[in-house]
């Protein structure tokens, strides 16, 4: 149905980063975020709030609701912990009236670099994030080191080529 | 205002070192967190960094040796919450500071006397997010109504509340926000949601009771 501006449904977009790092489909996001706002409020709730995937840029979403259940649809992100059975969280940073605004907002994910890190005398794969921040690649096969790290708990670290 | 995380589990109980901890924490903008299940280390970090001893599955008879061993350390003691006969004995043990994990009592294992006890002693009862995050349906619903009894029982006799993520995984972090946010499922005011996460200080810095000599 075509509505006249001044009858059109108001918006709210909420921008939030997806933990660890990670990215999905726009599908898959959606399918997680519905289940999630079905299971805490129903279907009464889950149709008021409409949520929607506007845009996925890397590890950032930007998501769409119905004015004035931002706060429905932020804690259905927050209990969100998985995704496509692949654990993972939303946490939502922003909430805007226009899309806009929320791209300003999104930081580019290029300071993401492949390398090599000696833990405790292991040498893994890892990806090394802003700030210092390691991801070991592969946990299944490192029992005893951590799989979240920082520089500080490496002992030695170099960079792919 | 100190906005603490009540209880995070560290490597090698989760996945994370205790310096990735630190960073994520500081992002979040909480400025301190408590570790539990990792001895007290001597480095300083940004976000303060408080260590705690959870002590699971204690006997009764136990615990009174157990919570003192802290005192030398200026360790937090956490003990997991049982039945309510249990729940009283933890709570009259001195040197215990938070009662954990209650939401997996048994029905009225958390009674209004066991509010009162903790009251009057300061010590803090932990309410995780992370129950309503990783649970579904039924399993979620009674951890809701468990938080909701526990949080009247709170508004009656103000006891301290400590909010935490129980968080062994990246994923598992919360913003306070995102705390807050989750909580609203079972209580409606902010206000002592938000008190809540500063609780853990005013918990390690009580005065003991004034005892007769």
């Amino acid at each position: 149905m075509r509505l006249r501006p001044s009858m059109r449904e108001n918006f709210r977009y909420i921008l939030a980063v997806i933990t660890p790092g990670l990215t999905f489909e726009p599908r898959d996001l959606y399918k997680a975020i519905a289940e999630s706002v079905m299971s805490l409020y129903g279907d009464s709730i889950a149709a008021q709030v409409w949520p929607s995937v506007m845009k996925v840029e890397g590890s950032f979403v930007i998501i769409r609701c119905r004015r004035g259940t931002e706060h429905y649809l932020e804690t259905a992100l927050s209990a969100i912990s998985l995704i496509q059975e692949i654990p993972a969280g939303v946490r939502p940073i922003r909430t805007s009236g226009t899309i806009r605004t929320l791209r300003e907002k999104i930081q580019p994910c290029t300071d993401k670099r492949d390398g090599k890190a000696v833990v405790s005398g292991i040498t893994c794969d890892v990806v090394v994030y802003m700030q210092g921040r390691i991801d070991l690649k592969e946990k299944g096969i490192y029992h005893e080191i951590p799989r979240y790290i920082t520089k500080e708990d490496t002992e030695d670290l170099y960079y792919d080529e | 205002m100190h906005v603490f995380d009540g209880c995070i589990f560290p490597f090698p109980s989760g996945t994370v070192s205790i310096a990735r901890y630190t960073l994520d924490l500081h992002d979040l903008g909480f400025t301190g967190f408590v570790a539990a299940g990792i001895s007290s280390e001597n480095k300083t970090y940004d976000p303060e960094v408080w260590t705690a001893r959870y002590l699971t599955r204690i006997p009764a008879r136990l615990l009174g040796r157990e919570a003192g061993k802290t005192l030398q350390k200026n360790e937090l003691v956490y003990v997991q919450a049982g039945d309510a006969r249990y729940n009283r004995s933890v709570l009259t043990t001195p040197g215990v500071h938070v009662l954990t994990d209650v939401h997996t009592t048994p029905k009225d294992g958390f009674d209004r006397y066991c509010a009162q006890l903790a009251a009057e002693r300061e010590i803090g009862v932990d309410i995780s997010v992370r129950p309503l995050v990783e649970l579904r349906n039924v399993a979620r619903q009674k951890v809701i109504r468990k938080y909701e009894e526990i949080l009247t029982l709170q508004n009656r006799y103000e006891f301290p509340l400590v909010l935490s993520s129980h968080a062994s995984d990246i994923t598992h972090l919360k913003s306070p926000r995102e705390m807050i946010r989750l909580l609203s499922l079972v209580w409606k005011e902010d206000d002592v949601l938000k008190k809540s996460l500063d609780s853990i200080y005013q918990i390690k810095n009580r005065t003991d009771p004034v005892m007769e000599v």
